[in-house]
């Protein structure tokens, strides 16, 4: 079997954490903690028959990527890269941050994702959908696409030509 | 007419020939001959082929050095990882022999001046050297093992004696624990090397791309650590030295039993004899 790191990061309180358990263990939370450093947490996912095993490292929020310490990054095979959808602020350094995170990880393959989706009108997100042209709508609450993007990157991380960003 | 005219000049052109080309054809004889003998051959041959070896020895640096040079700089290059993951260990068994022995020298010199100045001590009285006095007696065990890559924190190979949540997140956890550590003290040349918790401790030893975390119960006299850091690097040296960036499954069956034999299995850290 193999094993694959995939790193969620972006700004704080868009909902990485959120994401995480409900994909680990699909619940969700309406209270909000603050993620202290990272959390580590494992979950298989099946592939055409072949079985990924996907570490996942929710990283704590930060307004740029810059502060997450580089070595949270290092290894891994995918990042999530998640912003509000109800918070513009969490999408505004969005270029900036995807550009310092392909320095640290020339070629890693990176998923822009709106979280919250369950908050907004679909007037707002095709406004952000222009912006910011992202790989996946997600809300953690009721849990739409959630499963299929990490789904999504076990196949593209599969693939022998890998689609990058 | 014109027949037997021909048959006759065949024959003297047969004469002729056999005039002229006599040696000839005993000298073509005899080269067949040679040809066809093995032994004959071989006599002929081998002088001029261990000349030609003699040659080849004596001028092989300077014909194909530098071939043979590129090539050994390519592997060196493609190979770069595998190659200090085998050196890194080695060096550490290096090291901590002289240390060691730095150190029992130091320590058979402290013990030497002790007997001399010191006969009435209790300990002295009860036979026991200083350092035997210093080490705690209680025991202690590995309990669990693990080998995580450094970067990633994706689990190389584990062994257990207890049940635990789930190792990939422990390495996980622990990757960024140590990389947490080490980023906030920017202390760059300087690795976590444990994490203490009451009667466990969790020791780490940093090789080039992965490391080694040992968990184990009870209180770890330095002895004890000093064993187990051979013990690690004699596992690193024999058992890490290739490239452990995409291991197979068949791998990681391998290094966890190798992991069971050298630290669960039979493995109890023997405290020192009383």
């Amino acid at each position: 079997m193999i094993s694959k790191k995939v790193v969620i990061t972006g700004h704080f309180g868009v909902g990485k954490t959120s994401l995480f358990n409900r994909f680990i263990s699909n619940t969700f939370n309406e209270k909000y903690l603050t993620t202290i450093g990272v959390r580590v947490d494992k979950k298989m996912v099946e592939i055409d028959g072949q079985e990924v095993s996907l570490v996942i490292w929710d990283l704590a929020g930060e307004v740029s990527q810059e502060k997450v310490p580089r070595s949270y990054f290092l290894g891994a095979s995918a990042i999530i890269y998640v912003f509000d959808l109800s918070r513009p602020a969490t999408f505004s350094r969005l270029d900036d941050d995807l550009q310092y995170i392909q320095t640290v990880l020339p070629n890693v393959l990176v998923r822009k994702v709106g979280n919250k989706k369950d908050l907004v009108t679909n007037e707002t997100l095709q406004n952000i959908h222009q912006q910011t042209n992202p790989h996946y709508f997600t809300s953690a609450r009721t849990g739409e696409n959630v499963l299929e993007l990490f789904q999504n990157i076990a196949r593209a991380m599969l693939s022998p030509t890998p689609d990058r960003p | 007419m014109g027949t037997s005219t021909t048959a006759k000049d065949q024959h003297l052109l047969e004469r002729l020939r056999e005039a002229l080309l006599h040696d000839d054809r005993q000298e073509l004889a005899e080269l067949r001959h040679i040809l066809n003998t093995r032994e004959e051959l071989e006599e002929r041959i081998n002088p001029i082929i261990e000349e030609h070896l003699l040659e080849l020895e004596q001028n092989f640096p300077d014909t194909y050095l530098q071939v043979v040079q590129k090539v050994i700089d390519r592997r060196l290059q493609q190979k770069q990882d595998e190659l200090i993951n085998i050196i890194y260990p080695r060096l550490g068994i290096m090291v901590r022999k002289y240390i060691s022995d730095e150190i029992r020298m130091w320590m058979e010199r402290l013990q030497e001046n002790i007997r001399r100045t010191s006969h009435s001590v209790f300990w002295w009285r009860r036979r026991k050297s200083a350092a035997e006095i210093i080490i705690d007696n209680s025991r202690s065990i590995v309990e669990e093992v693990y080998v995580i890559s450094h970067e990633s924190g994706l689990l190389l190979g584990s062994a257990s004696s207890v049940e635990t949540v789930d190792k990939d997140m422990i390495a996980g956890m622990l990757t960024a624990i140590k990389a947490f550590v080490e980023d906030a003290f920017k202390r760059t040349d300087e690795e976590l090397q444990g994490i203490r918790y009451g009667a466990y401790e969790i020791i780490i030893y940093n090789f080039f791309n992965y490391y080694i975390a040992i968990a184990a119960a009870g209180s770890i006299s330095e002895q004890e650590r000093d064993e187990l850091a051979d013990k690690i690097l004699e596992f690193a040296a024999k058992e890490l030295n290739h490239d452990l960036q995409q291991p197979d499954p068949i791998f990681y069956a391998k290094i966890k039993r190798q992991l069971e034999a050298y630290f669960i299995t039979p493995y109890k850290i023997s405290p020192p004899n009383d």
